[in-house]
């Protein structure tokens, strides 16, 4: 999951809690919408200006 | 009265406009698992094909191919299909048409066409959805004859799609491709529709303003489950949830 320019996992069969696993403002995004995942170890994000 | 109207008609219209013509770029990057945690790396701008446009909703056909949605600066309404290739760099413009094309998925079957939605600039902007080929061979064809003011979809493993309609409430639907049979879900949910590996779909439920659940359905008995309680996201992007457990 998005917010801002971090992105967030969720734990589901841990915790069950959200965890930021990075923050991508030093990239110049700073309003993440949407993402893809390739399947195997890349995403595509949505950053909206 | 009808100053008062056409006033309203002519903000909602620019609202529209903003909404639909916001810039847009796409990133690709890296995702690693370490020792248990996920890394990202390698942050790279995808969309200078398009600077300043609209460039949105993207969507894997295969590790390294993607479709995405793409409109340009100058014409900000005029959404077309792209296909990028990731290793060769090659783009490829696969619809070119007056109607606005948005939110390419691959389709299930036939493996050579990917499903969109369509708004039928000539039909009073009725939102639908539309199958093309992958090769532009042809012009394609209704994916659902009968469904109106669809926004988001998800195409599901047993014959049926998972419809988000327009409207206030905004309604999620289970339509099934060959019957057109509606089976009603929930209403105001999420933008984000995704299929789980166990062939469930996953989608928010948004109870009220302070609790939105994330939950999943099972598409063969209908049978809903809480993935994630007291789900208070009220300030997290809506539409950026990436679902894959």
């Amino acid at each position: 999951m998005g917010q801002g320019s971090k992105l967030y996992r969720l734990d589901h069969l841990g915790d069950n809690q959200w965890h930021e696993i990075a923050d991508l403002e030093g990239a110049g995004i700073s309003n993440i919408k949407r993402m893809a995942f390739n399947g195997i170890n890349q995403l595509v994000i949505v950053d909206q200006k | 009265m009808q100053r008062r109207c056409h006033m309203m008609i002519l903000l909602i219209s620019m609202l529209v406009t903003s909404a639909l013509s916001q810039r847009s770029d796409l990133y690709l990057v890296d995702l690693l698992e370490v020792a248990g945690k996920f890394e990202v790396h390698h942050p790279r701008y995808l969309s200078d094909f398009n600077l300043n446009g609209y460039n949105n909703q993207p969507y894997f056909v295969d590790p390294y191919t993607l479709l995405t949605t793409v409109a340009p600066k100058a014409e900000p309404l005029n959404t077309d299909i792209y296909q990028l290739d990731l290793r060769s760099k090659k783009v490829t413009r696969l619809t070119h048409t007056a109607d606005r094309e948005y939110s390419p998925s691959l389709c299930r079957d036939p493996r050579n066409h990917f499903n969109c939605v369509i708004v039928e600039v000539e039909n009073q902007d009725n939102q639908i959805l539309w199958q093309y080929p992958l090769d532009r061979s042809g012009s394609g064809q209704p994916l659902l004859r009968d469904v109106k003011d669809v926004a988001y979809f998800c195409e599901l493993p047993n014959d049926r799609i998972a419809v988000y309609e327009v409207g206030t409430p905004n309604k999620l639907w289970l339509v099934h491709k060959d019957t057109g049979e509606k089976k009603f879900i929930a209403s105001n949910i999420g933008r984000s529709l995704q299929i789980l590996r166990s062939g469930h779909l996953a989608y928010v439920h948004k109870f009220s303003d302070d609790y939105w659940f994330l939950k999943k359905i099972d598409p063969n008995n209908f049978t809903i489950e809480i993935i994630k309680r007291h789900y208070r996201i009220r300030k997290i992007s809506r539409s950026s949830l990436m679902i894959r457990f």
